[in-house]
C-alpha cells in the first residue's frame, strides 16, 4: 500500500493517443504534395494526456523517406510543421501554439483536455517514382520535466 | 542494535519512495507517414519522323497524318491525369559525321494528338504547336497518342547523304 501510493506520486502517468496518421494518399511520379497540418483528417495527430498544468518536452523523430519494397520517397518537414493545443476545445485551423520546428525540442503545458499535437509535411515523389505503397514511422517522445 | 539499523533502512527506503517528487516520466508513440503512389507516366517513341528522299534545292513536308512517316509517341499514365508536353526540336538534321546540315521547321499546327476521345491519326482530337509548352489530359485509359510532322529545306548544293536529329518529347504530371 504504502510501496503503491509512492509509486504513482513519483511517475505521474501520461499517455499518448494516436488519432491520425500523416496520410498523403494518392501521389503522381514528379508530383510534389503537401499536407498541411490544419488539414484534419491528413495530418498527424497526437493527443497527450496526463496531469493538468504540468510541463512536458515534446519531441520528434522524423523520416528522411518512406520506403516501398526497397525504394524510397523523399519527405521534408520544415521548422512550421507543428502546431499544438492545450485549450478546452483544440483548433486544428487555429492552433494555440503554431508554426513550430518538429526538428527542435518543444515545451509546453499539458491542458484540462491533455494537449494535442498536429503535424504536416512535404512528400516529393520523382518523376520515375515506382509505383506501389510507401510508409515511413514517425516517433513522438513526451517528458515531463517536471516543472 | 541490528533491529535499529534495519529499521533506519526500512524507513529511508519508505521516505524515498513516497516523496512527491516531480519525477521524469516519459511516454513514446509511433505513427505511420503513407502515401500511395500511382501509375507512373511512361512515354515511348513507335515511329520515327521519316522525310525519305529529298532532292537538292526542294522542300519536303511530311504531314502529321502521314501514317508511317509523321513522327509518333505513345505515352501512358494515369487516367485522366493532366500533363505537360514539352517539345525539344531541332533546327537542322546532320550527316553522320557532323560536318553537314540540312534546315528543319516545325509550324504551330505540325503537332496533333489523340486522347482516346478521336479517331487515331487521321481524325486526332486536335493539335498542338511544338514550338512551346502544352498541357493535356490522358485519357480515361491513362494513354494519349502524339504526331509530328515537318518540313526541311535542303540547299541546292546539299551534300548527299543520310541525315538525322533528336525529336525530343518530354511529358510530365501537373498534379491536377
Amino acid at each position: 500500500m504504502l510501496l503503491g501510493t509512492g509509486f504513482a506520486d513519483h511517475c505521474r502517468g501520461q499517455n499518448i493517443i494516436i488519432n491520425n496518421d500523416l496520410t498523403f494518399r494518392d501521389m503522381l511520379g514528379g508530383v510534389p504534395k503537401v499536407v498541411s497540418k490544419h488539414t484534419a483528417g491528413s495530418a498527424a495527430e497526437f493527443l497527450v494526456t496526463g496531469t493538468a498544468g504540468a510541463e512536458v518536452t515534446v519531441d520528434f523523430t522524423l523520416p528522411q523517406y518512406m520506403y516501398s519494397s526497397g525504394y524510397t520517397l523523399q519527405l521534408i518537414f520544415t521548422d512550421t510543421d507543428c502546431a499544438m493545443d492545450s485549450s478546452a476545445t483544440p483548433d486544428q485551423s487555429n492552433p494555440g501554439y503554431n508554426d513550430r520546428n518538429p526538428w527542435e525540442t518543444q515545451t509546453y503545458r499539458i491542458g484540462s483536455n491533455g494537449l494535442t499535437i498536429w503535424l504536416g509535411a512535404l512528400a516529393l515523389p520523382r518523376t520515375n517514382q515506382q509505383p506501389g505503397d510507401y510508409t515511413a514511422p514517425i516517433v513522438l517522445t513526451v517528458t515531463y520535466t517536471g516543472s | 542494535m541490528h533491529r535499529k539499523i534495519l529499521y533506519c533502512i526500512v524507513l529511508a527506503l519508505s521516505v524515498g519512495l513516497i516523496m512527491p517528487t516531480d519525477g521524469v516520466a516519459q511516454e513514446s508513440a509511433t505513427i505511420q507517414a503513407t502515401a500511395t503512389v500511382i501509375s507512373a507516366i511512361t512515354i515511348i517513341g513507335t515511329n520515327n519522323l521519316r522525310f525519305g528522299t529529298v532532292l537538292p534545292g526542294v522542300d519536303k513536308s511530311v504531314d502529321k497524318a502521314s501514317i508511317g512517316f509523321a513522327g509518333e509517341w505513345s505515352i501512358t499514365g494515369n487516367a485522366t491525369a493532366e500533363i505537360t508536353l514539352d517539345f525539344t526540336l531541332p533546327d537542322s538534321l546532320w550527316l553522320a559525321d557532323s560536318t553537314t546540315g540540312m534546315r528543319v521547321g516545325f509550324s504551330s499546327t505540325d503537332v496533333s494528338y489523340d486522347d482516346e476521345t478521336g479517331g487515331g491519326q487521321l481524325l486526332p482530337a486536335g493539335t498542338l504547336d511544338p514550338n512551346g509548352p502544352g498541357v493535356g489530359n490522358l485519357g480515361v485509359g491513362g494513354t494519349m497518342l502524339i504526331w509530328i510532322g515537318g518540313t526541311v529545306f535542303p540547299r541546292l548544293t546539299q551534300t548527299g547523304g543520310d541525315y538525322s536529329a533528336d525529336v525530343i518529347l518530354t511529358v510530365a504530371y501537373t498534379g491536377s
